[in-house]
């Protein structure tokens, strides 16, 4: 393990002292990154934030007397996601309006005002709290009409709308809403609020585990919008993986750079085992790949405020990424025969998979069998997981991803091994 | 006295070569000595070495390092040895002392230990002033001698040094045999592979004489030198269209010359008296309307033994 380590030591210290690698790991991709956002659209300098938005509630209580709507909805699960959406906590993320009609609000993501509108279906509270109507129906869904040319915008819309939906599952805020109203209407004392907010709590717990009581639907909205993308918060990782992806092939190509300079003879020539001396490349590979995207990340947060979303998210993706495309470098540099050949063979396949890949132009402009064909390389996987992150989502929900990735750098090491034992011989 | 590197029939054959670069090599060293393999570029010298470092698995044979076989016991080899490449196996982004203590970590070493060792192979091989410099702004001379600082790190039993004077400076390269000499008066033993006849003749114990894979002779400089016994050797250098068998075989004819082959425009005899024979060479040369440039007389020496044993001048 020592004998790893010092491998992994050694890589760092002769990569760090390289100014070619480092501009090509580090100031290629941060520069590529506002050229390419510059030159696709108005730069979003402010990254995800003051995302526009459109609510339309319709989940609007009546009173028992029959009288007229409430006009406190503030009780309303509706209500709820309105005051949520307006609160101090997400006030810098979004900017939510209100409309009274769906297809009004719509209407204003098809024209790019709005990156996304949440259309809250009537009725709503009391299919949830109160457990009316056929238990067999269908559950309440709440819409998320998305702008297609802001996917990360709306796709932050769709994950919090996500995460009230699983709130109210779980049971916590349709007890809270369930327990306001019955104090207002005199049915409880405030005494008898928490017993009460405890046992609807627990029904609607249970309930929510044997029939979905809300789910989420997500409609994208049509393609002729004109509103803007979010190019930069899509190229920072998208080009921190194709730049990634080329420190990896030129990284582990050093594998035959030292076979031609005589240093993996000599190394030979010590008493170390091939595993030791296989790990120890690996090792050395992986290191500086983390230490590129940590750069990156810090650097592309720190002065172009572009979100990568959860950090222990952001972190086990990293790996996972990093894993995978340093597998991939491994295999190129060990069934290549000289340094030259990676060289050709790297560039190459970087250049190939980052065209299918998306990491010049987002998938989603693809046509369908090219977006199919995109999940043959690790990056596709990174950009997509990363987009998710940054969206909201939290490393439970990359599971795709998360098996993707881990499968390529599990066969992609596989190959290596082999080529390794090929090399060394 | 016994050997502490033995090496019995070693052979190897390349795959789709068309015959074996090295072809039943036996020969033993022993403890404290310096013992040279000497022979012109692809003898077979640096394949024999590759072997006892384990670096390449014999064809055939074997050899025993410290009582350790390099077939069977690999590791243990590994750690009785320290080698010293052909070729400058060094990181050149690094500076001398990161080189070294890298190095000596794949060797197991570490901590304290480590440290005190560095500074001490770099003392020995005089670059201890520039053991924070790095590797890429060294002199060639300068970068073979940390090339044998590595192999020197782990206190090795044997020393393997596979041409370590090639392409350098007449100083570092004095540098470097007198390191050699040094690390030899401290009882180090060596195996050392040379084409320089001179490095070979200074530095020396035993020498085996190798061509085309096959130990051709092996003895102490004076035991191989009288395998051509008081003979000289004589070079003249004519014009090398004047070079003709004709020509060789007048100067064969001449009294007390043993032997007589060209190459290019030097024509190199075996004669019993250099001095005497002379004379009637030059004047057999000028009947032939040859022209002699130049003549060179040579004392029995290890270059003798090789033109003699080969017909080839070592430096062929």
């Amino acid at each position: 393990m020592k004998k790893i380590l010092a491998f992994t030591l050694k890589e760092l210290l002769i990569i760090t002292r390289d100014r070619t690698a480092l501009l090509l790991m580090i100031a290629a991709p941060l520069a590529l990154t506002l050229v390419m956002s510059f030159a696709f659209s108005r730069v979003n300098t402010g990254g995800l934030s003051q995302i526009s938005m459109v609510i339309v509630n319709d989940d609007v209580i009546v009173n028992d007397d029959g009288g007229d709507p409430s006009t406190s909805s503030g009780q309303s699960l509706g209500q709820a996601f309105v005051d949520l959406m307006q609160s101090d906590a997400l006030k810098e993320l979004v900017k939510p309006a209100l409309a009274d009609d769906a297809d009004a609000a719509r209407k204003l993501v098809d024209d790019g005002e709005a990156a996304a509108a949440v259309i809250i279906p009537a009725g709503l509270t009391d299919r949830v709290t109160s457990g009316k109507g056929d238990p067999a129906a269908e559950p309440a869904r709440i819409e998320v009409y998305g702008d297609p040319g802001r996917p990360v915008s709306a796709g932050v819309i769709r994950s919090i709308v996500e995460r009230f939906t699983q709130q109210v599952a779980a049971g916590t805020l349709g007890a809270r809403v369930t327990v306001t109203q019955l104090i207002q209407s005199g049915r409880i004392q405030i005494t008898e609020a928490a017993a009460v907010g405890a046992e609807i709590g627990q029904r609607v717990a249970v309930e929510s585990v044997d029939r979905q009581l809300v789910t989420v639907k997500s409609v994208v909205g049509s393609e002729k919008s004109e509103s803007s993308f979010d190019f930069l918060q899509y190229y920072a990782p998208s080009l921190a993986i194709l730049f990634l992806m080329f420190a990896m092939a030129s990284s582990a190509r050093t594998l035959l750079a030292e076979r031609e300079t005589g240093t993996l003879a000599r190394l030979r020539s010590t008493p170390t085992q091939s595993w030791e001396l296989m790990g120890g490349k690996v090792a050395g590979v992986l290191a500086t790949g983390l230490l590129q995207m940590v750069v990156l990340i810090v650097a592309t947060s720190l002065f172009m405020g572009v979100k990568w979303g959860d950090p222990l998210g952001v972190g086990a993706h990293v790996l996972l990424v990093v894993a995978a495309t340093a597998s991939m470098g491994l295999v190129i540099a060990t069934v290549a025969r000289t340094t030259s050949q990676a060289n050709a063979i790297g560039g190459a396949v970087v250049m190939v998979l980052a065209a299918v890949g998306g990491n010049f132009v987002p998938r989603a402009a693809y046509p369908r069998w090219l977006q199919v064909l995109s999940y043959i390389g690790p990056n596709s996987w990174g950009i997509e997981g990363f987009q998710k992150l940054a969206a909201g989502a939290a490393l439970p929900d990359l599971g795709v991803e998360i098996i993707a990735l881990l499968a390529m750098a599990a066969v992609f090491f596989a190959i290596s091994v082999w080529g390794f034992r090929r090399l060394v011989r | 006295m016994s050997f502490i590197v033995e090496v019995q029939e070693l052979v190897k054959q390349y795959p789709g070569a068309p015959e074996p670069a090295v072809k039943g090599v036996s020969f033993g060293i022993l403890k404290g000595e310096v013992f040279s393999l000497l022979g012109p570029n692809g003898a077979g010298k640096t394949t024999t070495i590759s072997m006892l470092s384990c670096l390449l698995e014999p064809t055939a044979g074997d050899g025993k390092i410290a009582g350790h076989s390099v077939r069977a016991d690999p590791l243990a080899v590994k750690r009785a040895i320290g080698v010293v490449p052909q070729d400058i196996a060094l990181y050149p982004t690094l500076s001398a002392r990161e080189n070294l203590t890298f190095w000596g970590q794949m060797y197991g070493m570490g901590g304290g230990e480590l440290r005190k060792r560095v500074d001490e192979v770099l003392e020995t091989v005089g670059l201890r002033d520039r053991a924070k410099d790095r590797i890429e702004a060294y002199s060639g001379g300068m970068k073979r001698r940390i090339n044998i600082a590595v192999g020197l790190l782990h206190r090795p039993q044997v020393v393997f040094m596979d041409e370590p004077t090639v392409g350098i400076d007449p100083q570092s390269r004095r540098n470097i045999l007198d390191t050699v000499k040094a690390l030899n008066a401290q009882g180090m033993t060596v195996l050392y592979t040379t084409h320089y006849m001179e490095e070979a003749e200074e530095l020396s114990h035993r020498i085996g004489i190798i061509d085309h894979g096959k130990l051709i002779a092996l003895g102490t400089q004076e035991e191989l030198t009288q395998l051509v016994g008081h003979e000289d050797v004589l070079e003249l250098r004519i014009a090398a269209e004047h070079s003709s068998p004709d020509l060789l075989k007048a100067f064969s004819a001449v009294k007390g010359v043993r032997q007589a082959t060209a190459d290019d425009g030097t024509v190199r005899l075996i004669a019993q008296d250099g001095n005497a024979a002379l004379p009637e060479l030059i004047t057999t040369a000028n009947a032939r309307g040859v022209k002699v440039a130049g003549v060179n007389i040579q004392e029995p020496n290890l270059e003798a033994v090789f033109l003699r044993l080969t017909g080839r001048a070592l430096r062929d």
